[in-house]
């Protein structure tokens, strides 16, 4: 049996409960990372992780112990002053009391699995953990910048002065839930979310191994407390859930596997002796379920992003290039003209303002745009201003983040700025002054939602019409996720969207898989709205980027087999597509649809409607 | 998670959280100014905020322990927009506003209204300073509202950052009999924020808290 089929298949033998004060899992190693401001910058503190049983009467408990490595081979003293505020009843003394037992608990053995475990490889992860922490930390200490809640701080009366790693005591009694997530087919990586009634978070890191064990932990644990008789009332751990790191059959898209991405060989092998594509359709398959080689980006994005045809031979590309080249050298001047010039100074002022200040902040961590005065800051802002005078529209926050990765990648400023013009006429997001777009997404989404999670979908229900505005979503959308995972793994996601198979709103797709795997939480703890936010913000890089693209691939297969309601039949329209290949759409009779379904959707009876609609609908019905 | 755990296991009060809006122009510094409260540190470079970034730190008030979030909002108009009505809107609509500011004002005669903090950031800047201490106390104080001029920057200047958001947790744990009176559901409640007008008169270096 698979370590994934043991963890749904509970049926393990009943253990007898452990002692009070017994520790049942320890473990060197384990990460705590602190919350960075600058997105894909991650620092690495290890620490050292303790388990301890809680028994007493009428309550049984888990409390779990972290403290950093670092700080246990500085003094004593400063330890204990450390934890002096954290401690808990438990470890009164200011040391767990480990208990001596020599009768073979149950428990005892996975006490012993874990130290062996910890013995075997102490240097190893710890030497490898405080290299890159020293490192990093240098580094990113002076640059952290964003982050979404740091639960961090939570924990402490006084933010520490040295960093905020302190050791912290958790009663899991006292938590509102645990979630774990697991990275590898083993089961043996992944991380440990553990959330308070307040909303407060902290995650572990499980990244040699150890979560496995834990997991074994929860689970007995579990069967101890639903065995007792007196049933204490434990919300820990009846909000207590893994996500696996594969996806079950139903779940995935057929044809999962079968790509294994656009690679440089697949890439020759597709150019016919003109340099044409013989084979538009197979390209766009691999790249949506397998992305593009790191090596081809600069030659596929372009592509991708409709500056060049993919019908077009090496001649006329080449042509193109030249004309648009020479276009973008003629606005260049132009825009410094305008810049100059006093008319409608006061706008392109605020442009040119708005465009530096974000210039300045955008991928400072990436090498690519490190130090003072770096040439590539310069390209950013030009082309930012190019875009804005060619437009004739303001900035928004968050084009240089989207422009970023493409000057990073395509390099050559004239290429870079048309492309940029063809993402940002792609994307749909984010493109126009107005709202409206966003809007229509946000609509998009929720009848997403409605359809593929209407467990989800209800809960929002629940919390009143604010919570349709998906506030936790609107980032995710606007930077097409490039703050809430690791940067190969969000242009991995991008390049899915800009394959646009099937559809043009796969971003919307990534957004409902991100909420199927993590949201868990959020409908069984009942969220409100701003809890709701908050927990989404903890998730960020934080998330199995690879995981949730499966997943929203499966979610797409599954609504187009399903039959798509009218409302949403635009979204699986690709306009300059010869190859349509439009899922089953069915007139759901929105208003809009008295008279005929404008959208050209097939009537069914009532009876047959096989996903839940609202309850407006139920009842027009 | 809590600090420390009771010695007998009953039920524990819900902490109670705060919650603190800090809105302003683009590159004021709002989340340098959150992020050296809640951790103590600077950081010199910092992304864009785009919609909103939580954080948190628990504060001591009156002998209470206190959980402060601190909401970081976006600079740029667009996304805020979206943003603050929502936060009013949890609690009641956007359009009931005036009339709870009102509510507030009954209940709460030592001040006006819902706590407002005018915070001028980047103090360390003074060459550059682009609004004089006196300008901004007379609007602060014509809108009834405590100015204060800090460096999120400057290590020196930290007492002064806990200042500002230790005087707002006591001006909201003042209104708060009013929230969890009429509204339980509210014990999270409150804080809002600053109009634009002050913002943009402010310029630069000035962002508005509330």
């Amino acid at each position: 049996m698979s370590r994934s089929e043991r963890f749904l298949n509970s049926n393990e033998t009943f253990r007898a409960p452990p002692l009070h004060g017994e520790i049942l899992y320890s473990r060197n190693n384990v990460c705590i990372h602190p919350p960075s401001l600058l997105s894909n910058t991650v620092t690495h503190h290890a620490g050292f992780l303790t388990i301890t049983a809680n028994v007493k009467t009428g309550s049984y408990s888990l409390i779990l112990n972290w403290s950093p490595t670092e700080i246990q081979k500085k003094s004593l003293e400063k330890c204990e002053k450390t934890e002096t505020e954290e401690v808990l009843d438990s470890t009164e003394d200011g040391q767990p009391c480990i208990e001596v037992e020599s009768s073979l608990s149950p428990f005892r053995s996975s006490l012993s699995e874990s130290k062996r475990g910890y013995d075997d490889e102490p240097h190893h992860g710890v030497c490898f953990e405080e290299k890159a922490s020293s490192e990093v930390n240098e580094r990113s200490d002076l640059k952290q910048g964003r982050s979404a809640a740091s639960s961090y701080h939570g924990f402490v009366i006084r933010p520490p002065k040295n960093q905020a790693f302190a050791a912290f005591n958790i009663d899991l009694a006292e938590m509102r839930s645990l979630r774990l997530f697991f990275r590898d087919d083993a089961c043996m990586t992944g991380e440990l979310l553990i959330a308070s009634h307040e909303s407060q978070y902290k995650m572990l890191h499980f990244h040699h191994a150890g979560l496995d064990c834990v997991a074994e932990i929860f689970k007995d644990w579990k069967s101890v407390i639903m065995d007792n008789k007196n049933k204490v009332k434990c919300q820990w751990i009846e909000n207590f859930s893994f996500v696996l790191p594969s996806l079950s059959a139903p779940e995935r898209h057929p044809e999962e596997d079968l790509y294994r991405g656009l690679t440089v060989e697949t890439w020759a092998l597709s150019v016919d002796e003109f340099g044409r594509l013989e084979n538009k359709w197979s390209i766009q398959k691999a790249v949506f379920f397998g992305g593009v080689d790191k090596m081809l980006r600069s030659t596929v994005w372009p592509f991708l992003l409709k500056y060049y045809t993919f019908d077009s031979s090496i001649v006329e590309r080449n042509e193109i290039r030249e004309k648009k080249s020479d276009k973008y050298g003629r606005l260049n001047i132009c825009r410094e003209k305008l810049m100059a010039t006093n008319e409608d100074g006061e706008f392109w002022k605020n442009v040119a303002c708005s465009i530096e200040k974000d210039v300045l902040r955008t991928d400072r961590a990436n090498p690519f745009f490190s130090g003072e005065g770096n040439p590539n800051l310069e390209i950013l802002e030009r082309i930012l201003l190019n875009y804005s005078v060619y437009t004739k529209t303001s900035y928004t926050q968050g084009m240089s983040d989207l422009l970023s990765p493409l000057l990073m990648e395509i390099r050559e400023e004239s290429d870079v700025f048309w492309c940029f013009v063809g993402l940002m006429q792609r994307t749909i997001f984010i493109s126009s002054p107005s709202d409206s777009d966003m809007e229509k997404q946000l609509f998009y989404l929720k009848e997403l939602l409605r359809i593929l999670l209407p467990g989800f979908y209800e809960h929002l229900m629940l919390c009143g019409s604010g919570a349709f505005e998906l506030l936790f979503a609107h980032r995710w959308i606007l930077l097409c996720f490039k703050r809430e995972f690791s940067e190969s793994e969000a242009l991995k996601i991008w390049e899915a969207c800009w394959a646009h198979y099937q559809t043009n709103y796969f971003h919307l797709f990534v957004c409902v898989a991100i909420i199927a795997l993590y949201g868990r939480d959020v409908v069984e703890s009942k969220l409100a709205c701003d809890e709701m936010l908050l927990h989404f913000s903890q998730l960020s890089m934080q998330m199995n980027g690879d995981l949730v693209l499966r997943k929203a691939r499966g979610l797409l297969h599954t609504l187009r087999l399903s039959a798509v309601p009218c409302t949403l039949s635009e979204m699986f329209y690709i306009s300059d597509s010869e190859h349509q290949d439009l899922p089953k759409i069915k007139c759901i009779r929105e208003k809009a649809c008295d008279g005929g379904c404008p959208h050209g959707g097939t009537i069914e009876q009532s009876n047959s409607v096989r996903y839940k609609l609202g309850k407006l609908l139920t009842q027009s019905l | 998670m809590s600090l420390k755990s009771k010695k007998e296991p009953q039920p524990q009060p819900q902490r109670r959280v705060f919650k603190v809006i800090v809105i302003g122009d683009s590159d004021v510094g709002k989340t340098c100014l959150t992020y050296r409260f809640c951790s103590g540190q600077f950081q010199d470079k910092t992304e864009a905020t785009i919609g909103v970034d939580f954080r948190e730190r628990m504060v001591d008030v009156d002998g209470e322990l206190i959980k402060l979030q601190l909401w970081d909002t976006a600079g740029q108009e667009r996304f805020r927009k979206s943003m603050v009505p929502h936060y009013y809107r949890n609690y009641s609509s956007f359009q009931n506003l005036p009339a709870w500011i009102e509510e507030c004002n009954k209940y709460c005669s030592s001040s006006g209204g819902i706590p407002r903090i005018l915070v001028g950031n980047k103090s360390d800047l003074k060459e550059k300073s682009e609004v004089d201490t006196n300008t901004a106390q007379r609007y602060a104080d014509s809108h009834c509202m405590p100015l204060f001029e800090a460096s999120a920057k400057e290590d020196k200047d930290f007492a002064n950052i806990e200042a500002i958001f230790l005087t707002l947790a006591h001006k909201l744990k003042c209104h708060k009999p009013m929230m969890s009176g009429d509204y339980p559901s509210m014990k999270r409640a409150t804080v809002l924020s600053i109009d634009k007008e002050l913002v943009r008169k402010n310029s630069d270096s000035y962002c508005a808290n509330c």
